[in-house]
């Protein structure tokens, strides 16, 4: 195995920088015996030569070995910070979320209504909306979802909106039928759901997804 | 080794059904639900490397948070190219490297209690001589400057190559190896009790 041939060794006076510089008692570097313990899985291991032979008869090199084999064991001992027992995931997650819902949102606030109503909706609240009416639709996985309101970026300016989709498709459904039934859902879920009025919705699939994994012998 | 374990997601049939890179989109864009499925998916996994780096729950799980918001942020910048979780993990390290520089200066090797030797320990149960050498190896640790921690964490116990090391540390690969061996040096002497 070329990787692992004795003359691929670097002898210690050509490893550049003191911080390679200790040697063991038979002359060898600690940190080369170290990287090859790292290159071969250590001395013990089976069915693979060793990068130099002279570590398995060594005794100060198989030491060398033996105290990284052992700092590894204690490394992945549980931490003393894990002996409280498993941390809980849960608390965690409430914990981010709470940090994270004190954030500003992205995204603007779009009018609902008439011109004498002043209800908004947040356009990230309105793009999950149309993205989980897009999902509906057999073999689609939303993504961006943008909604301009008309007249582009005045935050007053009332009426219908223009939304621009990206979704990922199931491989072997039909690209257009499945755009244009994603369309046609998330303009009826804007009206229905939200009260928004649109005017253009453009889906565009960005990528194709393989089919969800299911156990062997499950029923499709 | 967790940061690479299906780092992108996208094999995921989860709650979501939606992979990383489609959630990320969607949180980026606003969506904390989709936020909160990332932090499900990803938030064992760098809580644990925390604790390695920080050495206390309590200190892991604030830098786990403050990595979490700051992902949160600055997720319209992220680009997908490494997946999420590999992301999330750089975020986390450079989080608890900054709050190892912030400790108070570095205890000096000597000052830290000499191991007793596993022989005069007892009962010399497996899983209690275990815990004693983790133990004693997590006194060791307090011995190693902050790059030093964190480069040997990220090598011995994630798994990482050097050079995904220096991508996330930002030093160069040969300075990896170089924090690398003198961790190695300080904790197997701290170790040498064990032999």
């Amino acid at each position: 195995m070329a990787m692992n041939h004795p003359e691929r060794f670097v002898p210690p006076e050509e490893r550049p920088g003191e911080e390679h510089a200790e040697l063991l008692a038979c002359g060898r570097d600690l940190a080369a015996v170290w990287e090859q313990t790292e290159r071969t899985g250590g001395t013990e291991r089976t069915g693979q030569a060793p990068a130099d032979p002279h570590t398995l008869r060594c005794p100060h090199c198989r030491e060398a070995v033996a105290d990284l084999e052992r700092l590894r064991t204690a490394a992945v001992a549980p931490t003393t910070a894990a002996a409280g027992g498993p941390a809980d995931p849960s608390a965690l997650v409430r914990r981010v979320m709470d940090a994270v819902r004190l954030e500003p949102r992205p995204g603007r606030a779009l009018p609902l209504g008439g011109a004498d109503e002043d209800a908004r909706v947040h356009e990230s609240v309105a793009a999950r909306t149309l993205r989980t009416a897009a999902e509906e639709v057999p073999g689609v996985r939303a993504g961006s979802c943008r909604i301009a309101p008309p007249g582009g970026r005045g935050e007053q300016a009332r009426g219908p909106v223009t939304v621009r989709l990206e979704v990922t498709v199931e491989y072997g459904h039909d690209l257009r039928a499945t755009s244009e039934a994603v369309r046609r859902t998330a303009v009826r879920a804007a009206h229905e759901r939200l009260g928004l009025t649109v005017s253009a919705l453009d889906v565009t699939v960005t990528d194709l997804h393989d089919p969800p994994h299911r156990p062997q012998g499950a029923a499709p | 080794m967790s940061a690479q374990g299906d780092p992108c997601g996208e094999d995921a049939d989860g709650a979501s059904g939606a992979g990383d890179r489609l959630l990320a989109v969607r949180a980026a864009e606003g969506d904390e639900e989709a936020f909160e499925v990332l932090v499900h998916r990803h938030g064992a996994a760098v809580l644990q490397l925390a604790e390695r780096l920080m050495g206390t729950r309590t200190q892991a799980e604030d830098a786990v948070r403050d990595a979490f918001v700051s992902a949160w942020r600055r997720l319209p910048e992220f680009r997908g190219e490494a997946g999420f979780g590999v992301w999330l993990h750089r975020i986390v390290t450079n989080r608890c490297l900054n709050l190892l520089r912030a400790r108070r200066p570095v205890a000096d090797p000597d000052a830290v209690p000499e191991p007793a030797p596993p022989e005069h320990r007892s009962p010399p149960v497996r899983a209690a001589e275990s815990n004693a050498a983790a133990h004693d190896l997590d006194l060791a640790m307090r011995c190693l400057s902050a790059e030093q921690r964190v480069c040997w964490v990220l090598r011995e116990i994630e798994g990482m190559p050097y050079e995904s090391i220096a991508q996330t540390v930002r030093i160069s690969p040969e300075a990896v190896r170089a924090r690398v061996f003198r961790a190695r040096c300080v904790l197997t002497e701290a170790m040498a009790a064990w032999r």
